[in-house]
This record gives C-alpha cells, sequence and structure tokens, in this order.
C-alpha cells in the first residue's frame, strides 16, 4: 500500500506553506496502524462529512491510496475532517 | 443530493446544500443537528461541532423570523472579563493539549506561550473597549488557544471553537504568534459569532477580509498609531528568514506583500477588474480579500484619525447587522454605507468618503 500525501492553503492561502509526502507502508514500521488508518473505506467517510462551517484558514489536505491490487484512490479533505491520530501520522511520515 | 430511497422528508429535497450550510452555521442547535444530519446523508454530527458552535444571532423581540447579532442583542451592559486559557499541543495534533497558561499565571518563559496570551489579551481589550463586544461571542467565551500545534506546521487558524498556532517549518514561516496573526483568528471568531461568513467565494473573502481588518487594528491601537502612522500588513516578521517578503499580505498595497523564488509573487488583487476566479483556496478567500481590504485603507486615508474609531465603528457595525452569510462584496459594501448612514447620518462626509473609497476599488454602491 502506498500513501501520498499534500496540503495546500491555510492563513497563508498558498500550496508552498504545505507538505508533499509519500510513504510505502510495506517499508513502515508502523504498517499495521497505517494500513487501517489510511483505509480507502475509513477516508471516503471523511470525505462525506461537512466540515464545520465556523472554521477558516484551515489546510486542505489531498490523499491518494494505492491498495494492494494497485487500485487508487484520491480523497480531499478539510484537515479538521482529519483525526488527530491520522494527521500525527502525516507528520511523521 | 437526496435519492428517492432517502427522501423521508420533504426538506431533504426543498432545502439545497447551501442554505443548509447557513443554517448549520446560524440555527439554534436542533437546527443545526437537522441541517448537518441533512448534509451528512444522516450521518451523526460530531459532538463537539454541536456543543460549541452558535450561529451568534438571535430573534428580534417580537418580530417573527427576524433576527439579530446576539453581541448587539444585549440591552444591559456587562462586566467583560478576559478568561485566556493557553494549551501546549507539544508537537501533536490532538486539541486543546495540555494546559500551561491560564489567566493571571506569570509568564511562562515560553515565547509561543506568552505571545499568545498577550495577544488574546490585546484582541480582547479592543473588542471590550472599541466596540463594546464581550470576547469573541459578545457573551464571555473563554479565550482558548494551542500554541505548538503539530511539527514543522505552517498554519494558523480558527476551528469554530479555539485558536491554533503552528511554529513554522523555519524556512518559509518562523512563527504563527505575531500581534495581527492573533487578531486575524480570533476575529474569525467574532465573525461566526457576528451571524457568520461562509468560507467560500465573495463571501469567504469577505470573512478573510474582516479578520484582517481587526487583525491590523489590534496592531494599530496596541502601538497607539494613527491610520498614517500604520504599515497596513498582515503577518509582519512570520515569513522565514531566506523569503523576500515583509509579511503576508498588504492593505496598503495588495499584491506587494512578498515577491520571492519559493512563493512567487503575491496575489491579492486590489480592484474589483483584478478579481481572481479559483477553485483554490476556497474560491481565492486568501487572495481576493485585498479588495476589502483596500477599500478599508482608503476610507481609513479619507477619515484620518484612528482605524478603530470611525472606520472601525462602520465595520463593526455592518459585520453585526448584514445578516447575510453568502454576502457578496457589493452587499458588504451597501451594508458598511448603511452603518456609516446610522452612525453619521445620511449625507455625511463618513459616508461620501466610503462611497468613494468603495468605488476606487471597483465596487459602485
Amino acid at each position: 500500500m502506498m500513501i501520498e500525501v499534500a496540503s495546500s492553503g491555510g492563513f497563508g492561502g498558498f500550496a508552498a506553506g504545505g507538505v508533499s509526502k509519500q510513504l510505502d507502508v510495506t517499508d513502515a514500521d508502523s504498517q499495521q496502524t497505517y494500513c487501517e488508518t489510511f483505509d480507502p473505506g475509513a477516508l471516503s467517510r471523511l470525505e462525506a462529512r461537512e466540515p464545520n462551517p465556523g472554521a477558516a484558514d484551515m489546510q486542505t489536505y489531498t490523499i491518494a491510496v494505492t491498495d494492494d491490487e494497485n487500485r487508487r484512490h484520491v480523497f480531499r479533505l478539510r484537515e479538521d475532517a482529519l483525526p488527530p491520530e491520522m494527521l500525527d501520522l502525516i507528520d511523521a511520515m | 443530493m437526496c435519492g428517492p430511497v432517502h427522501c423521508h422528508n420533504p426538506i431533504h429535497c426543498i432545502v439545497p446544500p447551501h442554505m443548509l450550510r447557513v443554517m448549520a452555521l446560524r440555527g439554534d442547535t436542533s437546527v443545526q443537528q437537522m441541517a448537518r444530519a441533512l448534509l451528512y446523508q444522516n450521518e451523526e454530527v460530531r459532538e463537539e461541532r454541536a456543543e460549541h458552535m452558535t450561529g451568534g444571532v438571535v430573534p428580534e423581540d417580537g418580530r417573527t423570523g427576524l433576527f439579530m447579532s446576539s453581541a448587539l442583542a444585549r440591552s444591559v451592559p456587562e462586566r467583560h472579563v478576559c478568561n485566556r486559557r493557553i494549551f501546549d499541543g507539544e508537537g501533536k495534533a490532538a486539541l486543546p493539549g495540555n494546559p500551561v497558561r491560564s489567566e493571571g499565571d506569570a509568564p511562562t518563559g515560553d515565547a509561543e506561550v506568552d505571545r499568545a496570551y498577550d495577544g488574546a489579551g490585546t484582541v480582547f481589550d479592543l473588542y471590550s473597549e472599541a466596540f463594546g463586544r464581550n470576547s469573541l461571542d459578545g457573551a464571555g467565551i473563554p479565550l482558548t488557544a494551542t500554541v505548538h500545534h503539530r511539527q514543522n506546521y505552517n498554519n494558523a487558524f480558527w476551528n469554530g471553537t479555539q485558536m491554533a498556532y503552528g511554529d513554522g517549518d523555519g524556512k518559509i514561516f518562523r512563527t504563527f504568534t505575531e500581534l495581527s496573526v492573533i487578531g486575524h483568528e480570533m476575529s474569525h471568531g467574532v465573525v461566526q459569532y457576528s451571524g457568520g461568513l461562509l468560507y467560500q467565494g465573495q463571501s469567504g473573502a469577505l470573512n478573510e477580509s474582516v479578520a484582517d481588518v481587526f487583525g491590523t487594528m489590534t496592531v494599530q491601537r496596541k502601538l497607539g498609531q494613527d491610520v498614517y502612522e500604520a504599515d497596513w500588513l498582515v503577518g509582519t516578521g512570520i515569513l522565514g528568514p531566506e523569503i523576500n517578503g515583509r509579511a503576508l499580505r498588504s492593505m496598503k498595497a495588495p499584491g506587494t506583500a512578498y515577491h520571492d523564488a519559493l512563493l512567487g509573487q503575491d496575489p491579492q488583487p486590489y480592484h474589483m477588474d483584478l478579481y481572481v476566479d479559483t477553485t483554490d483556496d476556497n474560491g481565492g478567500v486568501h487572495i481576493n480579500s485585498g479588495i476589502p481590504n483596500h477599500a478599508f485603507y482608503l476610507y481609513c486615508m479619507y477619515l484620518g484619525g484612528n482605524a478603530w474609531e470611525r472606520p472601525g465603528q462602520v465595520w463593526y457595525r455592518a459585520l453585526q447587522q448584514i445578516n447575510n452569510p453568502m454576502a457578496t462584496f457589493h452587499d458588504w459594501a451597501a451594508e458598511t454605507l448603511d452603518a456609516a448612514i446610522a452612525l453619521f447620518g445620511a449625507g455625511s462626509h463618513e459616508q461620501v468618503m466610503l462611497r468613494r473609497a468603495w468605488r476606487l476599488v471597483g465596487i459602485a454602491c
């Protein structure tokens, strides 16, 4: 499983302040954790949620997951839709 | 949005998503829950949102269907008490983190913590003393902020409940606890509790602009600067040491805050002829905010004095009165004119100069 994460926006409004990371989970120490956290089904449910309408300056994340059958799933989520555990894993990538 | 299987309630099919978002932003608890339930297609709303979100509008006495800002609705003056709660995120994403400084506590020695604390107090004072507003919601809500949010995090935000500040990666950004940024983020809270401006397109750019206006006003009042002495910059000193730029945005000269190999050119326009149509950045909310930002700057130049006095009073009253979360720039300009008339009279210098300022950025009203 391959995970690609890119972020943009936020207070600055531009892409340069964001991150661009990728991880081959087969090489990761916490393989099980990454697989569960970035499961396409879970990401799909997060993507379907309506973000907090009062929030401002949030970054937007594009997360692409390529599964073991080589299917690529792409999700676009605002950062407040992502659980803190997932954000910590992204920071650790 | 609704298929035949799920369409048990007529409101599913009648109410368009943009109206549901307004209802989710501004309704009372039951209306918010209903709207979100529809938006989520029967998925449950996260509990913390339901607990903390209020739209900041209340029904006007005896007038069915009419609403006003809850801050303006308070007829009895109340004592304003600042209640700051600063947390250390310790590089993690969970909010709010560990409490490190509460109201009245001595400085911690952590510069980020102490700047967030002091800055929150300065913003509170601006709203309390210049605008008669008791905290972000007009009802004394505690000011909660988290510093050291995440790792190398290049952002600061308002999440509907609290402020969060990253430390930056040291390359593009070096800090976010600069006073105009703190004022900006807290003012997003004021916008939310004043009825809200939906964070997309022109209404989103107005949300951003109001945050910039009151953020710069915070700095000017703290420094005792009149409109001619102020630098009109947002985010002075937050860019990394190698970045070629003075700040993140300039209200005096939108489009000139930075010019850098990594960041490119500051994209903000100063006139409607240069309005940027884009799907990025929620429809360019941080880009096109340059237009109303510049209108405010021009208005201040016409009036002179302090920004938080006549110009600020007009902007604040317009924010409390607009009652339109999907407002366009034109709607906002018209609302500021109404505010100028209400405060200073029809045909007043303040009204005439305001119309001139809006015309100079390409908005006739």
